[in-house]
C-alpha cells in the first residue's frame, strides 16, 4: 500500500482529463481552423489575436477586471472592517452570510440580477423614474450591468482576506503606538495599513484573476456591444462562425495572465499566513 | 480581539450604514427572486397576486424533468469516481514523505482554472481526440474531475489529523492492507469522504460552463436548461426553478461544510494519544 501507488488513479485521471486537454488547447492555437480544426502547423490564430477586434476585447477586460477590483475593495473594504470588530460569535456569522451566496448557482444569481436591471424590472424602472436613464432604455445589456454583476459575486473573495488579516493583527501595536503619542489617523496609516496591506493585495488579486476569466456574467448580463474575452472565447468555439484555434490562442492568453496573477496571489499567501 | 483606542475603537455610523446597505445588496436581489416565483403574472417583474402555479407547472414540464434526470446521473457518476480516485489520493498524500506540497498544489489546480478553459479543453478533448463527440459520458467525466479535487480537498484535511501508529500498531498484530483500510483508516476518514462526495454533487448539479460545451441534444442538465430559459424569457416559472435550485444548494453545501468543519476539530492532533 505505497502512498504513490494511492495517488497513482487520480493523479493520472487529472493527468488525461485536465493536463492533456490543456496541452491539447496550445497545440491547437497553432493549428488551422477547419471543420472545427485541421491539425496543420498555422500561425494565423496568433496572428488574429493581434487584429484590432481582439486587442479591443482584451483590454477592455482587463479594464473591467482592474474596475471590479476596484469596486469590490471600496465596498468590501470597509465592510471587512466593520466585520473584524465585532465580537467573534458575531464576526463568524456575519462572514458566514457574506459567503452564502457563493454556494448559490451563478445562474441563479445573474436571474435575480436580470430581473432587476431589465427595463420593466423593479431597479430599471427606478432607474427611469429617477431619470438616470431615458425612457425605455435600460441598464441590462451593458457594460455597466457586467460590471455590476462581477462586483456582486467578486464582493466575498475581497472581504474574506481583508477580514482574515485584519483578525490576525496584534492590536496592541496600536495601543502602544497611542501611548507614545500617536493619533488615531496615525497609526491607521503606519501601523494598520502595512499589517493589513498583503490581506487587501491577496484579496484584490484574487478578484482580478477571476473576472478575468469570467463568463457566464458579462455572457448573459452584458449583451454583446461590451463584450469580454470570456465571452468571445466561447463564440470561438460555437457556430457557424467558430474558429476553434482563434479561441484556443485567446484561452492561452487569458491563462498566462491568470496565472501570473496566481504566482503572485500564492507569494502574497505566504505574507500573510506567517 | 484587544480595543484599539482612539479613532479606532469608534464604529462609526457611516460605517454601519454601509455595512448594512453591503448586506441588502448581497441578498435583495435573491429575496426578490424568491418572492416573485409566486407571483400570478406573466412577467417574472410585475407582482400580480399569490399562487403557487408555477411549481406545479414545473413538475410537469418534461424537458427540466429530463435535464434533472441527467444531472442526478452525472452528479451520481461523478461523485462516485471522485470518491473512490479521491479518497485513495487523500491516504496516499497523507503518508508521502517527499514532495507533499507539489502533489497538494497539482490536486488543487483544476478548482483554481477558469471554467471555460476547462470546458474547451475537454471539449477539443472528446471531439478531436477521442471523438465521441458530446454527451452524458463526456459530461460525467468532467464533472469527475472536479469530484476528484473536491473529495481529495475534504478528505485530505480530516486525514491531517489521523495517528498512524494506529497502522503501525495494526500491522504488527498482523493485519494486511485491506484490514487496515476498512477497520481504522475508513472509520476515522468517512465524514470527509461524506463531506466531499456532497460538495462534489452540490457542484455537479450547479455546474453550467463544462456541462453546456460538451452537452448534445436530450443530454442537458437543469443549468444548460436554466440558461436556455434565462436567454429567452422572464418569468414567474423561471423564478420557480431558480427557487429550488437555491433550495438544494444551500441545503447541500453547508452541510458538506459542516462535515469539513468537524473534520477539522474532532481528532485531537497525533502525540496525544495513550
Amino acid at each position: 500500500m505505497s502512498p504513490r501507488l494511492l495517488l497513482f488513479p487520480a493523479l493520472s485521471w487529472l493527468a488525461v482529463l485536465f493536463a492533456a486537454p490543456l496541452l491539447l488547447v496550445l497545440a491547437a492555437s497553432f493549428a488551422q481552423r477547419g471543420l472545427p480544426l485541421e491539425w496543420a502547423f498555422s500561425l494565423e490564430a496568433w496572428r488574429s489575436v493581434l487584429e484590432p477586434p481582439v486587442l479591443k476585447v482584451l483590454t477592455r477586460t482587463l479594464w473591467f477586471a482592474l474596475l471590479t477590483m476596484a469596486g469590490t475593495l471600496m465596498l468590501g473594504a470597509p465592510l471587512a472592517w466593520f466585520i473584524a470588530r465585532r465580537p467573534v460569535k458575531t464576526r463568524r456569522m456575519l462572514l458566514a452570510l457574506v459567503l452564502l451566496p457563493l454556494i448559490a448557482n451563478s445562474l441563479v444569481l445573474v436571474y435575480a440580477w436580470m430581473n432587476l436591471l431589465d427595463r420593466q424590472g423593479l431597479a430599471g424602472r427606478a432607474l427611469i423614474a429617477l431619470g438616470v436613464l431615458p425612457e425605455g432604455g435600460q441598464m441590462l445589456y451593458t457594460g455597466a450591468a457586467s460590471l455590476l454583476g462581477m462586483v456582486y459575486y467578486f464582493l466575498p473573495f475581497m472581504v474574506y482576506p481583508i477580514c482574515m488579516a485584519l483578525e490576525k493583527m496584534d492590536w496592541r501595536l496600536v495601543e502602544a503606538a497611542a501611548d507614545l503619542g500617536a493619533s488615531g489617523r496615525q497609526s491607521l496609516r503606519h501601523i494598520v495599513l502595512p499589517l493589513v496591506w498583503p490581506g487587501v493585495a491577496a484579496g484584490g488579486i484574487l478578484v482580478f484573476i477571476q473576472a478575468m476569466g469570467t463568463f457566464v456574467i458579462p455572457d448573459l448580463m452584458g449583451g454583446s456591444k461590451d463584450m469580454l474575452a470570456g465571452t468571445m472565447i466561447s463564440h470561438r468555439f460555437v457556430g457557424q462562425a467558430s474558429h476553434w484555434p482563434a479561441g484556443a490562442a485567446l484561452s492561452v492568453l487569458i491563462m498566462l495572465v491568470m496565472t501570473a496573477g496566481l504566482l503572485v496571489y500564492f507569494k502574497l499567501q505566504h505574507r500573510i499566513l506567517k | 480581539m484587544n480595543a484599539p483606542p482612539g479613532l479606532l475603537t469608534r464604529t462609526p455610523a457611516w460605517l454601519r450604514l454601509h455595512s448594512a446597505a453591503c448586506v441588502l445588496f448581497l441578498y435583495l436581489p435573491v429575496a426578490v427572486l424568491v418572492v416573485f416565483s409566486f407571483s400570478d403574472s406573466a412577467s417574472s417583474m410585475v407582482w400580480g397576486g399569490f399562487t403557487g402555479e408555477w411549481y406545479a407547472k414545473l413538475a410537469q414540464n418534461e424537458r427540466l424533468l429530463r435535464a434533472l434526470g441527467n444531472s442526478l446521473t452525472i452528479a451520481a457518476a461523478s461523485t462516485g469516481v471522485g470518491v473512490v480516485l479521491g479518497t485513495l489520493a487523500a491516504v496516499g498524500h497523507a503518508a508521502l514523505r517527499k514532495r507533499r506540497d507539489a502533489v497538494e498544489a497539482a490536486m488543487m489546480l483544476p478548482l483554481m482554472a477558469p471554467d471555460i478553459v476547462i470546458a474547451l479543453a475537454l471539449k477539443l478533448l472528446f471531439v478531436k481526440v477521442f471523438v465521441t463527440g458530446p454527451g452524458l459520458l463526456p459530461m460525467a467525466l468532467g464533472h469527475s474531475l472536479l469530484a476528484v479535487c473536491y473529495v481529495f480537498l475534504v478528505a485530505g484535511t480530516r486525514m491531517k489529523r489521523f495517528d498512524w501508529r494506529l497502522v503501525e500498531a495494526a500491522r504488527d498484530l498482523g493485519a494486511g492492507g485491506g484490514q487496515v483500510f476498512r477497520h481504522i483508516l475508513l472509520p476515522h476518514l468517512w465524514p470527509g469522504v461524506a463531506g466531499g462526495a456532497l460538495l462534489s454533487i452540490a457542484v455537479s448539479l450547479d455546474e453550467y460552463v463544462i456541462a453546456s460545451f460538451l452537452s448534445g441534444p436530450g443530454t442537458a442538465t437543469v443549468p444548460v436548461e436554466v440558461a436556455g430559459m434565462i436567454r429567452r424569457t422572464f418569468t414567474p416559472e423561471v423564478n420557480a426553478l431558480a427557487t429550488l435550485l437555491l433550495a438544494v444548494s444551500v441545503l447541500l453545501a453547508p452541510a458538506a461544510l459542516l462535515l469539513w468543519r468537524g473534520s477539522r476539530r474532532a481528532m485531537p492532533p497525533p502525540g496525544q494519544n495513550a
